[in-house]
């Protein structure tokens, strides 16, 4: 909402300064996001009388020079490319040297006049056009004067408030009185503890209604409880003086005629909305607020042709629709320049209808946007009476005795009554509010008094105010106007309370700690994404969002996998060719409809949510190793499983398991992936990318992936005991086998432990060997097996080749391994 | 003594030129070897007369000590002249870059959260979370959103799939106030709790993201002020912007707190003295939270007395946070994933 500071001004008979209003309002809850000064420029701005004309002696432009008196200041000849000079006698505004003048061009909209040659002429000036000055769109000509002023006369002195501030106000849903300059005002003198008295409207002369010129109106629906309507007969309907032109234009409105221009002006001064049609359109002159018919039909003013239902309200004449109710109004019933009888309308409808509406039909329109938020209900006679002012003396129109209220089939509530709590007060802000104070603050937003005792007051609620029910909400009230910077700091006891809706926050801190440990950089991504995305590694996504950004944006993901892709994609096209990504998130699945938490109830005491959510951690490795001045190869599936295995140690100290089980996912690839385990939990997958899958990624084949649940990652937790380390040294032996390769390594090494017994504390791969010379489908692999002694018992040389012999036994017989 | 004269005189000369431990053994067992020239007159003493061994023992043991000493001096000559030969070797390029672990970078989002969560936590505040899907009930209705209010309109919502699902319509939630909701479900006051998580609404701009985090806090029991809310922003602007930092409250409106105010903290960069300030942009205030007292209504929507029961709730975004910490030109960089991004950080 833009609020201009000199109207707010004259509203109030005050002029505390703009920036302190702005600061007041903001901190009262009217937030106001920026200050635009305007009409700075128009100091030096004179009207000028035309006094002759002449073509322009050599340019082949359509250029005029015009001679224009400054009284004063004697005459000047000005070279003018306006089509529209008017004739001698006309009165122009005329903008001498130094005048900062406007482009309407965004990319430089403003710029100093100097004295320079036009074809050849020099002006010391020119006349100009709204746009020029800033006062208003038009740009067909320059702005002629219909008034009488005397030549070098001040802009400034005859059009008020020409220098203006335009305050944009961030008007919250529960502010519908702060939607017009009124209750701005309101506020402002509540802030600054002055008097207000309001809005009055100056009774108009009228004369009485002859028969053709009385209306009939009738409020059919509960959605509209008060319908106020008066007729004016002899307007002349032309554009508006240039102050309503330029306040219109400032306040952000397009300036349409002096009917139209009148009723915005109404709107933007009492918030009310309200609507003038030409009398003679209406059939039968009546007009009545109901329910539409399922499938009639309504053009609406901005130009498109609207199928109604019953759900919406419209005004209608006696035959048709003519307007939308607190919508928008119907082509065709509108003021032309040949309107002569007016009918105006100022009602009140139900706002969550209108909203209704709106939505429907797709409009946001200034009506509806102050409907839907709650209108004062009290205010359209007010409004019809302002207009009636602005109107007779805008279109010199005569009022006539045809005043009209209709009200709807149901009376609306009266404003509710509110007891207020001293002690509540004290409370809720934490500062105490003196009775005074507190009676001052309400009487001057409009609450009146109906009891008091002494540790509370009775008010009743203003009717501007709809958001305003409950103690609580007068409270707010009362805060706000005290000053809530006025509330001191505390400090809160702290509860130790326990929180109960608990996940897995903490796991997931964990989790991505350690992962950055181990050198990997996290990604955060959309929780959604294209079924493309997620078809590109065979995952099918059960969940989606109804009204998506853009249907690429639908499918809540049912994998990190596919995500992690798309940025480790993205980086290699960059050049990068190392990509090391993690991403801890929430994958999403529809619930089945067995599902136990697939209803409200149960799940929100679960603390679950409509869709399966599961978090995962997710990892891509791509390129070569780390390594330095030299090749070190590029990373395969041992490389993610080593990720793995170090994530797990670093979380809980466990052994990981990997086997070829369970149903792999689709991206994995037959020949290099590993389901990981540790105890008896699955953990997930990891694997080199499925070849198939590269090349929509384009991607390397030295692209790793692993997904694993969060939850099995943190579950196994061991209890960790302390040992203390022996004073006495192991002792190591290396073996070499050759050993089929279809025996995994796990067995080797597991049969190699067992036969060692127990003094072996550890079996480590340190070499693996294949070449043409070994027997075909065999490897030879090197263990490094550590002894260490028990108790203060020295381990002999003796018996750890015994053992060692043993451990090499097993194998052999086990698995027919031969030793190197 | 003849002979061990000429032993005496060779010592000297015997042990310089030694270059090695090798050599300077070999060198050793000439003179004290099995076959040493030493050993070989020692071997002779038996054969002389009593008189004369004394003598002889005497000046044996000088020639001994003479060897022994030779070869002393030569063996911390070559200990000196390894050490010299291994730090006079070509130095190290210095200047290689180092062999290092790569350092992983966590994502600015996260870093920014769990700082704003440690300084809750701090104040004797627990962690609560709930679901990133929820119910309209959750997200709106319980928390007092009137139906059919223009208040809806204050947060675009992505509404989920129902496939033809009785029951309240189902979506991502819009901020983390539905952890209120379950919060309060879930225990009778007293309540503190913080709750960190994504929320997401239908818009996509230059300054909106359609995922973004949040931090909500909730305090429930006896006796909350909107004095114990402004202490507990006010002390936690001050530990993330510094001490200096001094906050105002002023009005404001959600539907589910009641007074609501915002409360900024006074400008960390310029402290409201440069009116072109990159941070503040003049204003000498930064918006650290929406927040007010808990609304009565969502305390009965959730069975709480609210005669007996105040509370107060915030909520912060952690992306604008993160954009003011790191300097991130754009919100879309948070998302980017872009790995020249993610590592410039």
């Amino acid at each position: 909402m833009n609020i201009s500071y000199q109207w707010l001004s004259a509203l109030l008979g005050a002029d505390p300064g703009v920036d302190k209003v702005a600061r007041l309002l903001t901190d009262a809850g009217l937030e106001i996001e920026k200050v635009r000064e305007v009409g700075a420029n128009l100091a030096s701005v004179l009207v000028a009388v035309v006094e002759s004309t002449r073509p322009h002696p050599t340019s082949k432009n359509p250029l005029t020079l015009v001679t224009v008196g400054l009284g004063s200041q004697g005459s000047l000849e000005i070279v003018c490319g306006a089509k529209n000079v008017p004739a001698p006698g006309g009165r122009v505004l005329f903008a001498p040297v130094g005048t900062t003048v406007f482009t309407g061009d965004p990319k430089s909209p403003s710029f100093v006049l100097v004295e320079k040659p036009v074809a050849g002429i020099v002006s010391k000036g020119m006349l100009c056009s709204e746009i020029e000055l800033d006062l208003g769109s038009d740009d067909s000509g320059i702005i002629v004067l219909d008034e009488e002023i005397p030549a070098g006369t001040k802009l400034v002195d005859v059009l008020p408030g020409a220098h203006d501030w335009i305050l944009e106000v961030n008007v919250t849903p529960n502010r519908p009185d702060a939607l017009g300059h009124l209750g701005v005002a309101r506020d402002v003198a509540a802030l600054l503890a002055i008097p207000f008295n309001g809005v009055r409207a100056k009774c108009v002369p009228s004369r009485p209604a002859r028969e053709d010129e009385r209306v009939r109106v009738e409020s059919k629906t509960a959605a509209c409880d008060r319908f106020d309507a008066a007729v004016l007969v002899d307007a002349t309907v032309r554009r508006s003086p240039l102050w309503l032109r330029s306040r219109l234009h400032r306040l952000g409105l397009r300036a349409i005629n002096n009917v139209v221009d009148a009723s915005n002006y109404v709107m933007l001064e009492l918030g009310q909305p309200n609507h003038t049609y030409d009398l003679d359109v209406i059939a039968e002159r009546t007009v009545i607020a109901r329910n539409a018919v399922d499938g009639e039909v309504l053009q609406t003013l901005d130009e498109k042709t609207r199928t109604l239902s019953a759900a919406d309200i419209v005004i209608a004449d006696a035959k048709k629709p003519v307007g939308l109710a607190g919508v928008m109004g119907g082509e065709g019933s509108g003021i032309t320049d040949n309107t002569k009888r007016l009918l105006l309308e100022a009602a009140h409808f139900d706002p969550s209808t209108v909203r209704r509406m709106a939505k429907r039909h797709e409009i946001h329109s200034d009506a509806s946007h102050r409907f839907e938020r709650g209108v004062d209900p009290t205010c359209p006679p007010l409004a019809i009476a302002r207009l009636k002012e602005l109107l007779v003396e805008l279109t010199g129109a005569t009022v006539v005795d045809a005043d009209v209220t209709a009200r709807g089939p149901s009376e609306l509530a009266p404003s509710p009554e509110v007891a207020v709590r001293d002690a509540r007060v004290k409370a809720v802000l934490g500062i105490a509010v003196s009775r005074d104070e507190e009676r001052r603050i309400l009487a001057a937003l409009g609450f009146s008094l109906v009891d008091e005792a002494p540790e509370r007051v009775v008010v009743r609620v203003p009717t501007w105010r709809p958001d305003v029910t409950r103690e609580i909400d007068v409270i707010e009230e009362i805060g706000r106007v005290f000053g809530l910077d006025r509330v001191p700091l505390a400090v809160v006891p702290s509860s130790g309370a326990r929180a109960g809706a608990v996940r897995d926050f903490s796991q997931r801190r964990r989790v991505r700690d350690a992962l950055v440990a181990l050198g990997l950089d996290e990604a955060v991504n959309y929780a959604f994404d294209a079924d493309a995305l997620f078809e590109s590694v065979g995952v099918r996504a059960t969940a989606r969002i109804a009204n998506p950004l853009s249907s690429d944006r639908a499918a809540m993901r049912p994998t990190l996998v596919a995500g992690l892709l798309k940025n480790a994609s993205l980086a290699v096209r960059h050049g990068e060719h190392k990509v090391r990504l993690f991403e801890v998130g929430t994958v999403f699945s529809a619930r089945a409809s067995d599902d136990p938490h697939a209803n409200e109830r149960d799940a929100t005491a679960a603390n679950e949510g409509p869709l399966h959510e599961e978090t995962r951690v997710a990892f891509v490795l791509v390129g070569p190793r780390d390594s330095y001045l030299g090749d070190a190869g590029s990373v395969d599936v041992l490389d993610g499983k080593g990720v793995v295995e170090a994530l797990v140690e670093s979380l809980s100290r466990s052994e990981v398991r990997a086997d070829r089980e369970g149903e792999a996912p689709p991206w994995a690839h037959r020949a290099a992936f590993a389901r990981l385990s540790v105890g008896d939990r699955v953990l997930g997958y990891v694997s080199e990318l499925h070849p198939s899958m590269r090349g929509a990624f384009r991607l390397p084949a030295s692209t790793v992936i692993a997904e694993l649940s969060l939850e099995a990652l943190t579950a196994i937790r061991p209890a960790l005991r302390a040992i203390r380390p022996s004073k006495l040294p192991s002792m190591r032996r290396d073996v070499a086998l050759l050993v089929a390769r279809s025996h995994p390594v796990a067995t080797v090494a597991a049969l190699l432990r067992e036969g060692a017994g127990e003094r072996c504390t550890s079996v480590a791969l340190f070499d693996r060997y294949v070449g043409k010379e070994l027997p075909e489908g065999a490897h030879s692999v090197a263990f490094s097996m550590e002894f260490s002694p028990l108790g203060d018992k020295t381990l002999t040389d003796a018996e750890v080749d015994g053992w060692v012999k043993a451990a090499v036994a097993r194998v052999v017989q086990d698995l027919q391994a031969v030793q190197r | 003594m003849e002979a061990l004269d000429a032993i005496e005189r060779e010592v000297d000369s015997a042990f310089a030129p030694v270059r090695d431990e090798q050599e300077l053994r070999a060198t050793h067992a000439k003179f004290l070897g099995k076959e040493g020239s030493l050993t070989e007159i020692m071997r002779r003493m038996p054969e002389l007369a009593p008189a004369e061994k004394k003598t002889f023992g005497q000046a044996v043991n000088r020639v001994k000590t003479a060897v022994e000493a030779a070869s002393e001096a030569a063996e911390v000559r070559l200990r000196q002249a390894a050490l010299a030969r291994e730090l006079d070797r070509e130095p190290t390029d210095v200047t290689m870059p180092g062999r290092r672990p790569r350092v992983g970078r966590q994502h600015p989002l996260h870093r920014v959260l769990y700082d704003v969560t440690d300084i809750f936590v701090s104040m004797g505040f627990d962690v609560a979370e709930g679901p990133e899907s929820d119910w309209e009930t959750n997200n709106f209705e319980r928390l007092g959103f009137p139906p059919d209010h223009p208040a809806l309109d204050m947060q675009d919502t992505f509404f989920l799939h129902n496939e033809g699902r009785p029951g309240p319509r189902t979506l991502l939630r819009t901020h983390t106030s539905t952890v209120q909701i379950r919060e309060l479900l879930s225990h009778p006051p007293p309540v503190m709790i913080v709750a960190p998580g994504t929320v997401f609404r239908c818009d996509d701009d230059a300054t909106h993201s359609p995922m973004f985090a949040q931090i909500e806090g909730l305090v429930v029991d006896e006796g909350i002020s909107l004095a114990h809310l402004r202490g507990t922003l006010a002390t936690f602007a001050q530990r993330l912007f510094g001490k200096d930092v001094t906050t105002r409250m002023r009005g404001s409106y959600f539907p589910f707190t009641e007074p609501s105010v915002e409360l900024d903290a006074s400008c960390s960069v310029c402290g409201g003295r440069d009116p072109h300030c990159r941070l503040c942009k003049g204003s000498g205030w930064l918006e650290v939270a929406g927040a007010g007292m808990v609304d009565p209504i969502v305390l009965s929507n959730c069975g709480i007395d609210p005669e007996k029961y105040t509370g107060f709730a915030f909520g912060l975004g952690i992306d604008r946070l993160a954009m003011i910490r790191y300097q991130v030109p754009s919100i879309e960089l948070l998302y980017s994933n872009d790995e020249r991004f993610l590592r410039s950080l």
